[in-house]
């Protein structure tokens, strides 16, 4: 088992996930956004009457958990590496990656290739095509717009881009929110937008809001998973490592009773 | 030939032209006359089925369609195959003759027709002797007329339409119109063959047939006594069919090839007006039209041709087949089995025994044609000479899956299964009660959710006619429907509404207030019972009153229903009604409830049973129309929808309506969803 590849974007941290024998269909991979930090209502909550149409989506197809709790000395997980243990069953799978901060909004800022390459057994290098594309992609997503200052981006960049950035089986984005306006609220909704569309119908998108203060909310999509539901019960959020674990390997819960206690198998079909 | 075969050759209906019980009890005259008309039988389509060849290699110059569907009809009437090479070659050539003379598309009606029947005839298993363990209804599924879909039946309909087409109650050579009464006679043979193979034709054709005849009549003497036995068709090992002599006095009278009431009646006219006459009456009898001003006229009519043809009988037989040929008609048409104390057929029969040449013909092929259909009783359909078929099944055999498998019935005296509607059919053209024993047993087999089927097949045997079997529908309807009445209808309405209910079973959705009318418009506990359990089921509110005017039903068990059924619906919340309460005290006390509470109750009935489906059902679509179902109960609906979300989970459609009805946004959670109704927190899509 080895790590695949960790792509970071301006503003989003895109962690390579694990190669390893799972239930996956071939083309039935997890993409895993975590948002953290200044989300508007909207974010945690959806509506189809307020500006998030991607997540309301999402929320239309998936499962919404709506009070994903922590205790008070938790916090807003920050890191990289508290999220990668918070999410991902295989700790030991990916390995911690101490971004530099930079930039006027301190966000994570990309790596060289050589780091992806030394670090995490990243693909050979990339084409010419293909470095013109991510290029591309790090110039509209780099904009200081989606970090909650500067201007809007100034170009967009095709699912395409997105999908060829998502081809590990597990991928984990993190989403710092700097802010809760409206306009904010609307470009990380595009952003999740195009993480959506690039995963594929046949994806698993978790999607794990984490706002400042108050419960977070999970909500979820998945060809095994119920859809248009709602469920209020209380979890943990560690739910997010169960529900992954689960979905990398329908008998985890067998493995690690924590799955079962934060209920996880309710969530699927 | 051996004997069995020609047995075999037999029609059926000989026996009871002779008046003669089973097979059994057949005396050896008898046999004999019957091995001699078999054989000349056999003899004549031996010397016709060569000549039919020969047409079909060499058509005829004048009427090659008329003449080759002639000389088929009368081979297939006589038992060859029809998988004969020199059938099936003539049905070929048929089929490449444009229709043009009224005469031979007549001729290939019956020529169809016959082949059908043939058809019919060979798949179907005898009764009698049933083939072990090797009958089933699968093999034995032809019906007894050609399916929509069978080119034979297309063919069939297009030569009716030829022959509707035009105007008037008689046809010429050509067309319909003009002309004179022997194309009418075959014209009006051929609509006969479209009524028995239920190809519609339009009542006024008929009609203007019956007004024709009745002026081109003349009486040609004073009143005589007419002496007719009446036999209705027999059912090979359960009737021998019944007999009805009938004494009339009536003036005799006829018609003559011109139509013109001036001139003297002939035999073959007189006999083509009668059996012209004889289906316009069962067809517009069919259709309902058969007012009693038309049926004064004509039914006198039939009588003075009858009394005319009894007294002219000789004039029939001679050299005349074509009247040989009309006089079966009229006899197998009208049921007849003699006029007066001459045995027609027997008569008949002997004297074309007597003049049958060596060489098996009678002369041409045209007459050796007309004496064979004559001698086979042509006219007569295989369901009047051998009765409904029994469809033989092994257990558990194939009877799903037969086309009409719905129709049958398990009679155990038949040991088989029979067309139900075939049977009752039967029943209703014969009136015969040697047929209701199996009748009774049909009823008992047909299942409880068809039973408006047992309505449809009963009603039309209860008649003016106060006879045995009218008798026996009155008093089954009654005993089905738990009503007392003499009035047919009040069954006729009670079998509309069982058809209905069936209908609304059938879909599985309903409307509760036709539910509700159902329930209102019936006297009868059997509709009451499958009305109630229908609206209980489909929990139809609309129906609530109809269901209170239920439980001072006179059938205790309806009352019982309806109680149930209320107290089902609203549980505690209900009116303090007692068990041994008076029905008109538990009336009274519901509709006091309903008149208070109704309203309020249907709303939230409503939505719980929108808010169920949208939580329950797979079917998106279906969620999305209940959840637009459920916006319209407006803000009544909103505590209901909160209930719902405050068990833990529930679907997220449920907020869609919430924003809906409130206009407010307050995202997935029914915390924010309680701080939003009640604190106003969250203002409506406007502001946002």
């Amino acid at each position: 088992m080895r790590p695949l590849r960790t792509i970071p974007l301006a503003t989003c941290i895109l962690l390579g996930g694990v190669e390893a024998p799972s239930a996956l269909d071939a083309r039935e991979r997890v993409v895993i956004v975590v948002r953290v930090g200044k989300l508007a209502e909207a974010e945690v909550s959806p509506s189809p009457l307020l500006k998030v149409p991607a997540l309301w989506r999402l929320a239309l197809e998936g499962i919404s958990l709506t009070q994903l709790v922590r205790k008070p000395e938790q916090g807003s997980p920050q890191s990289l590496e508290e999220l990668k243990k918070i999410c991902l069953p295989l700790e030991a799978a990916v390995e911690a990656v101490d971004w530099r901060p930079s930039g006027p909004t301190g966000a994570d800022t990309p790596p060289e290739r050589k780091d992806l390459v030394d670090r995490f057994g990243a693909p050979p290098e990339l084409t010419p095509d293909e470095r013109s594309r991510v290029d591309a992609l790090r110039s509209a997503l780099g904009a200081p717009g989606l970090s909650g200052a500067g201007p809007a981006p100034t170009s967009t960049v095709t699912s395409e881009d997105l999908r060829w950035l998502s081809r590990s089986p597990v991928t984990l984005v993190r989403v710092p929110a700097a802010g809760g306006d409206g306009a904010l609220a609307a470009e990380r909704d595009e952003l999740l937008e195009k993480i959506i569309v690039a995963a594929g119908p046949a994806s698993n998108v978790i999607v794990v809001n984490l706002p400042e203060r108050g419960a977070g909310t999970l909500i979820v999509r998945g060809p095994r998973l119920k859809k248009a539901r709602v469920s209020e019960k209380p979890r943990t959020i560690q739910a997010v490592r169960g529900l992954v674990a689960l979905l990398l390997d329908p008998t985890a819960g067998e493995k690690d009773p924590t799955i079962q206690e934060e209920s996880i198998h309710e969530l699927f079909k | 030939m051996s004997s069995s075969s020609n047995r075999r050759l037999l029609p059926a209906s000989l026996l009871l032209a002779l008046g003669l019980g089973a097979v059994t009890t057949r005396l050896p005259a008898q046999q004999d006359i019957e091995q001699r008309i078999n054989a000349a039988i056999h003899r004549g389509r031996a010397a016709l089925l060569p000549r039919l060849a020969e047409l079909v290699e060499m058509p005829p110059g004048e009427y090659p369609m008329g003449k080759i569907a002639l000389l088929l009809a009368a081979c297939l009437k006589s038992h060859v195959p029809t998988s004969n090479d020199v059938v099936r070659r003539a049905l070929a050539k048929l089929e490449t003759i444009e229709p043009s003379q009224t005469y031979s598309v007549a001729c290939y009606l019956f020529a169809l027709d016959a082949y059908w029947q043939a058809f019919y005839r060979e798949r179907r298993g005898s009764p009698a002797q049933p083939r072990e363990g090797a009958t089933s209804v699968k093999e034995k599924a032809v019906p007894r007329i050609p399916p929509a879909d069978d080119p034979i039946r297309r063919k069939m309909a297009a030569l009716v339409e030829w022959l509707v087409r035009g105007q008037g109650g008689s046809w010429n050579y050509t067309q319909r119109g003009g002309g004179d009464l022997s194309n009418t006679q075959f014209a009006v043979l051929g609509l006969e063959i479209a009524l028995q193979n239920e190809i519609p034709v339009p009542s006024e054709v008929f009609r203007a047939v019956a007004d024709r005849l009745l002026k081109a009549y003349s009486v040609t003497g004073e009143p005589v006594i007419l002496g007719i036995v009446y036999k209705t068709p027999a059912w090979e090992g359960v009737t021998t069919g019944r007999t009805r002599p009938v004494q009339l006095k009536v003036e005799p009278g006829g018609w003559s090839y011109h139509f013109n009431p001036g001139e003297k009646p002939s035999a073959n006219m007189t006999a083509a007006g009668v059996s012209s006459l004889l289906v316009a009456r069962r067809a517009l009898l069919s259709s309902g039209e058969y007012d009693a001003e038309l049926a004064r006229k004509v039914d006198r009519q039939i009588d003075s041709g009858l009394a005319w043809m009894s007294s002219a009988f000789q004039q029939y037989l001679g050299n005349n087949f074509y009247g040989m040929y009309s006089l079966e008609k009229v006899g197998d048409i009208g049921s007849i089995q003699a006029f007066g104390r001459i045995d027609w057929y027997l008569e008949g029969a002997r004297h074309l025994l007597r003049i049958q040449q060596k060489n098996g013909t009678w002369g041409t092929e045209i007459d050796t044609a007309l004496a064979l259909l004559f001698l086979t009783r042509a006219t007569r359909s295989h369901i009047q000479t051998l009765g409904p078929p029994v469809l033989l099944t092994r257990a558990g055999g194939d009877a799903g899956r037969s086309d009409d498998a719905d129709d049958l019935v398990f009679v155990a005296r038949l040991n088989g299964f029979v067309s139900a509607s075939t049977l009752f059919g039967f029943l209703s053209e014969t009136r015969d009660p040697a047929i209701l024993p199996f009748a009774e047993e049909a009823e008992e087999a047909i299942p409880p959710h068809r039973v408006h089927e047992v309505f449809q097949h009963l009603l039309p045997l209860w008649t003016g006619e106060e006879d045995e079997v009218t008798k026996h529908a009155r008093k089954a309807l009654a005993k089905l429907s738990g009503v007392k009445s003499g009035d047919r209808d009040v069954f006729e309405r009670l079998g509309a509404g069982l058809r209905r209910m069936r209908e609304l079973e059938r879909k599985g959705v309903g409307s509760g207030s036709e539910a509700a009318e159902l329930l209102d418009a019936s006297d009868s506990p059997l509709l009451a019972r499958r009305a109630l359990d229908f609206v209980d089921r489909l929990g139809l509110l609309e129906a609530f009153p109809a269901v209170i005017s239920k439980l001072t039903s006179a059938d205790a068990d309806v009352r019982r229903r309806s109680r149930e059924v209320l107290s089902r619906w609203v549980g505690e919340g209900g009116p303090r009604v007692a068990p041994e309460d008076p029905p008109a005290t538990a009336q009274s006390a519901w509709r006091d409830w309903w008149a208070r509470e109704g309203a309020a109750y249907v709303a939230t009935r409503r939505a719980m049973k929108l808010i169920e489906e949208i939580d329950r059902s797979p079917d998106a679509f279906a969620q999305d129309v209940a959840a637009k179902g459920l916006s319209k109960l407006g803000h009544d609906a909103v505590p209901h929808i909160l209930e719902a979300m405050s068990r833990g989970e529930y679907s997220i459609h449920l907020v869609r309506v919430l924003e809906s009805i409130t206009g407010k946004a307050a995202g997935v959670r029914l915390e924010d969803w309680r701080k939003a109704i009640g604190s106003g927190k969250y203002t409506s899509h406007a502001h946002e």
